[in-house]
């Protein structure tokens, strides 16, 4: 009776093993959002889309096409603060971070500035972002004082 | 934008025309960046190069600090440590300096320092004004720029190499402390502080 329950339970073992190197590479998701929000205000911080998510190992997602946008509020309306795109980017669920070792680009949402860069760290809880290499800031405005700038935000 | 800041503590060592010229755009370069919104801070690291058309900065770090948001209106009943959304600024159009803007503009809000550290070298392209120095920070409340570490400031009149070199941005005042001024070969102590305007 012993021996069959194990060898059952091997059977099943090898089973779940081989679900398991099979699921991750479905549930491709199309046009997906990953919304962050504020704890204590309820207000969403940032907002990680991409057109294709496909689960990996370990819990990492592979969005394609990725683009995050985080907010900023001017009382109760909200305005886009930056975007960061990347081509793709692996997104872990659990810790909210994603990342990736291609390039990048951050850009105001008027387009007066950008960031490029090789690499790139989100941490979305933390709202933390780092570029590893690299970095290039560009404004188009050069030095001079940008009050339209000022009046967008 | 924090850019902005950056030229404008230090253009007045330099050239203070042609601003048309300023508005060509500009680059910052590094080999790093880390921005934490939630603390208000940029920084750039590893060979930091701002390059402008009428300054270049060098340098191996630079921080920018951005001022904390000031609560307005019925925002005032909020805890403190209730920030809005991101940590950010919520906005409010008062109490802006005329140049603050962060780096990518609303990112960061208004900022309240800039640090640069490690073998800074302020350059003016034309005409060739240079500042040195370890470190040089440049904070936005009294628009002081004060560069210490082996300070020293460049021009076609010579070279003054000082304990501390601080400028005011607001009154134009430059001051040197501890200073020896160098003039084609010649040394003279110069007393300090010294406080001459402009460059």
């Amino acid at each position: 009776m012993r021996g069959r329950f194990l060898v059952l339970l091997g059977i099943v073992a090898i089973i779940l093993t081989a679900v398991s190197q099979v699921l991750p590479r479905q549930g491709v998701q199309k046009r997906i959002k990953f919304p962050e929000y504020d704890r204590v205000t309820g207000k969403i911080k940032s907002l990680l889309t991409g057109e294709k998510a496909t689960p990996q190992k370990n819990g990492y997602i592979l969005v394609e096409e990725a683009r995050l946008e985080t907010y900023v509020y001017d009382g109760v309306s909200r305005n886009i603060d930056l975007i960061i795109e990347a081509p793709r980017c692996l997104f872990n669920f659990r810790t909210r971070v994603a990342s990736s070792a291609g390039n990048m680009k951050v850009s105001r949402a008027d387009g007066q500035a950008a960031i490029e860069g090789r690499g790139f760290v989100w941490d979305q809880r933390s709202s933390t972002l780092v570029i590893s290499n690299d970095v290039q800031t560009v404004m188009k405005n050069g030095f001079m004082a940008n009050t339209k700038n000022d009046q967008d935000r | 934008m924090l850019l902005l800041l950056i030229i404008g503590a230090f253009s007045p060592f330099f050239a203070e025309d042609d601003k048309k010229e300023a508005d060509a755009g500009m680059k910052i370069i590094a080999d790093n960046f880390i921005y934490r919104i939630s603390k208000g801070e940029a920084i750039y690291t590893g060979d930091v190069s701002v390059v402008d058309s009428q300054i270049d900065i060098f340098t191996d770090k630079m921080t920018v600090i951005f001022a904390k948001p000031k609560p307005k209106g019925k925002e005032k009943l909020k805890p403190a440590n209730n920030p809005p959304a991101n940590g950010e600024k919520g906005g409010g159009k008062k109490d802006k300096p005329k140049v603050a803007l962060s780096p990518l503009g609303g990112i960061g809000g208004n900022i309240d320092r800039i640090i640069c550290e490690g073998h800074v070298i302020i350059l003016n392209k034309k005409d060739r004004t240079k500042a040195t120095g370890d470190r040089a920070v440049y904070t936005a409340s009294n628009e002081l720029m004060v560069i210490t570490g082996g300070a020293q400031l460049t021009t076609k009149a010579g070279v003054l190499r000082a304990k501390v070199i601080e400028y005011n941005r607001r009154t134009g005042d430059l001051s040197a402390k501890a200073a020896v001024l160098t003039k084609e070969g010649k040394k003279r102590n110069k007393p300090a502080p010294t406080d001459s305007k402009g460059k």
